[in-house]
């Protein structure tokens, strides 16, 4: 422009300064030490065949890719992978987010103290500890237990029967609340105005939540998914405190593979190997939502 | 397709607040009827519980002949513009406008068809591709009015549709909307606190104030026989000067004192039955408070005057003066050089005065014009308003008649 060489440099440039980089630098090494550090060696760790005790504790190598040769021919890993994704598919994303709205659309509609009541009652099984809610459901599904008396079979074990379900029902159950508190947030913040034009202009409920309410929530949805996939992926205490992994290894989901390979049978390069795998699967998921939050808005 | 919408008796409370009280008011079909008054007044409510978006607390409202207190919105057919627009923000202009047909499940074919007409009524065929966050202001106003179009409703409901646009382009759809609905002679309820607007824009004119209908009548009525002191002050800018008066009436002849002058009241004019000798507050319209050397022949009164301020507008200026120990305003020509501090001769024809009850507010002199009758009934409307008078016995009348006012049937 011609204006530019007769005015001197330009006021409102990106400015950076050198001694910037000395105030960044303790927080820099941070940074370093404690998080990019530990997240390289795990990587380094995971192609190694480091073990928890023994010689090879200390005389540990890099095998290449051994570990996921094994992974592949490791019938536990493969069904523990099915087990994992069919745990978060299953009472995550579907479960816990089909749940959450639903109870966040019926308290949306529902008189006050309805609201009040089932708001907190879906709230306190979220903040009880996850060991108290593993008690509950590890008593309420035994043989004897209230669902075997409600099913009239009185015998059964239904941890035993189908544990998978009953773990994953568990899971729904606690952090149900968790998508019901994001979606009535989502909810609330919708343009009144919006909801109640295309209500005078004379669409059905039905209509409403499918062309007006659910894609104007759609960031608070994938927001959602995306919280929900990461925390549920890496579900342990509740698991492990009502099943161990068992019967069998019907419930050994990555995590608790991961921790009976490293802390149980010492093998901690192959369980890190392991875990690198469950980070993969999170990611994952993540790029999926994040694309799905892209192609519309 | 044509249908009157009337209000019966129509209170609405939220919580301890009165937010409508007692609105007895008739729309007559194919009218255009505007609802102003200040913020609060009711006048969102009133329209709001038309659209079925709030229940009544009290009361009837009647859509052609058909009761829809318990009616949901979706069944009223009536169309609203919102003041926000409430276009639907991940929809393109073709389907923000298509979706009440589609919702309404009219085929594909007819929806394009409409859309493609409402679009060329204003103006939007370029634009159908885009998203509202893609549009400028006007032409999201554009298309939320083609979204109460497009569905050829009973009756149209606009919530201060202008109020969020520019000054330019507020008198450019003001005109836009005068001439839709010429062209769809559509019922119009029209909601906005810009007394301009009401004023060119209204077949009629509805003032609330404080939840209560003050006046309804014909934007020209409202402004020569205000019915109370409140129209007198709302409508018209600058507004009405008031100042305490006394009347006198001595075998037949009345005549008011103000501003130190005494004048007797212009042939024509007559007292209402309620008016009585005693305080009155007179009231003065700006334009009827005139510059000595620029009034005409019918000013026969002369007031002496201290200018304090000067306003001037280009086309004209407003003069705040001293009268007698009160403050007038006054419209003077442009250029007229008068200056602060300077005394002036203000003119003043005793036919345009307005008289006022000086406890209750309410008109207390009728002044001879066209449309007198419609404005008597309309004085009287105002008056069952006030608390004073039972109003706790609602009449329930089946064949209300057109006209705006039905205060012969309450008191």
């Amino acid at each position: 422009m011609a204006v530019a060489g007769t005015l001197g440099p330009r006021l409102d440039r990106e400015r950076f300064q050198w001694s910037s980089l000395l105030m960044l630098a303790p927080g820099s090494v941070l940074l370093l030490v404690l998080f990019l550090g530990p997240v390289l060696y795990a990587l380094y760790i995971g192609f190694t065949n480091l073990a928890l005790v023994g010689s090879r504790s200390r005389d540990y190598s890099f095998t290449g890719l051994e570990n996921v040769t094994r992974m592949l021919g490791d019938y536990v890993f493969i069904k523990s992978s099915w087990l994992t994704i069919l745990f978060v598919v299953g009472s995550a994303i579907v479960g816990q987010s089909v749940l959450g709205m639903l109870l966040a659309i019926l308290l949306r509609n529902a008189v006050v103290p309805i609201r009040a009541v089932v708001g907190s009652v879906v709230i306190v099984a979220w903040v009880l500890p996850e060991i108290t809610v593993a008690l509950i459901w590890y008593a309420f599904s035994q043989a004897g237990g209230t669902l075997s008396i409600l099913l009239g079979h009185t015998s059964s074990n239904y941890l035993v029967l189908v544990p998978m379900l009953i773990v994953s029902l568990a899971n729904l159950w606690r952090n149900v609340a968790f998508s019901m508190l994001v979606f009535s947030a989502g909810l609330r913040n919708l343009p009144s105005e919006v909801l109640e034009a295309a209500e005078v202009e004379g669409a059905s409920v039905f209509r409403r939540y499918r062309l007006v309410i659910l894609p104007l929530l759609r960031p608070t949805i994938v927001t959602n998914l995306l919280l929900v996939t990461i925390l549920n992926l890496s579900e342990f205490t509740l698991i492990y405190a009502m099943t161990q992994g068992g019967p069998g290894i019907e419930t050994t989901t990555l995590p608790i593979y991961v921790y009976q390979e490293a802390f149980v049978f010492h093998q901690l390069g192959y369980g890190t190997a392991i875990s690198l795998v469950l980070v993969l699967i999170g990611a994952f998921f993540s790029l999926l939502f994040v694309r799905a939050s892209r192609s519309q808005v | 397709m044509l249908s009157e919408v009337r209000f019966e008796g129509v209170h609405k409370i939220f919580g301890t607040e009165t937010a409508v009280e007692d609105l007895n008011l008739t729309v007559n079909a194919g009218e255009f009827l505007v609802l102003v008054g200040p913020s609060g007044c009711g006048k969102t409510t009133t329209l709001r519980m038309l659209a079925g978006l709030e229940r009544p607390s009290y009361g009837r409202i009647l859509i052609g002949d058909k009761l829809v207190n318990n009616v949901s919105p979706r069944f009223r057919d009536v169309a609203m513009v919102f003041q926000s627009y409430a276009l639907y923000p991940h929809m393109n202009v073709y389907d923000n406008l298509a979706f009440g047909m589609r919702a309404r499940g009219a085929s594909n074919d007819l929806v394009a068809q409409r859309v493609r007409e409402t679009a060329e009524v204003l103006g939007l065929g370029h634009l159908l591709q885009r998203r509202p966050s893609q549009l400028s202001g006007g032409q999201r106003q554009r298309v939320a009015l083609g979204r109460a179009l497009i569905r050829q409703p009973q009756v149209f409901l606009m919530d201060e549709p202008l109020s969020n646009l520019d000054a330019g382009l507020r008198v450019q759809m003001r005109a836009e909307l005068s001439r839709l609905h010429q062209r769809f002679r559509v019922t119009t309820v029209y909601v906005t606190h810009d007394q301009v607007e009401a004023m060119t824009m209204g077949d009629r004119i509805a003032v609330l104030n404080a939840g209560r209908l003050q006046q309804v009548d014909a934007p020209e009525t409202l402004y020569d026989n205000p019915a109370n002191m409140f129209v007198a002050g709302f409508i018209g800018s600058p507004r009405m000067n008031f100042v305490p008066g006394r009347l006198a009436s001595s075998e037949g002849k009345a005549s008011v004192s103000f501003l130190g002058i005494t004048t007797p009241l212009g042939t024509g004019a007559r007292l209402t039955a309620g008016a009585a000798s005693g305080d009155v507050t007179v009231g003065i319209r700006p334009e009827d408070l005139m510059w000595r050397p620029a009034a005409g022949p019918d000013c026969t009164l002369t007031l002496h005057a201290e200018v304090d301020v000067v306003e001037p507008m280009g086309h004209e200026a407003y003069v705040t003066a001293l009268c007698a120990g009160e403050t007038v305003t006054s419209r003077f020509p442009p250029r007229s050089g008068v200056r602060t501090q300077e005394s002036v001769e203000l003119a003043l024809n005793p036919a345009r005065l307005h008289l006022f009850d000086a406890q209750s507010g309410i008109t207390i002199l009728q002044r001879p014009v066209a449309a007198a009758a419609e404005t008597l009934r309309s004085v009287g409307e105002a008056r069952t308003n006030e608390p004073a008078e039972g109003r706790s016995e609602r009449h329930r009348q089946p064949e209300a008649p057109l006209a705006p006012s039905r205060s012969e049937e309450i008191s």
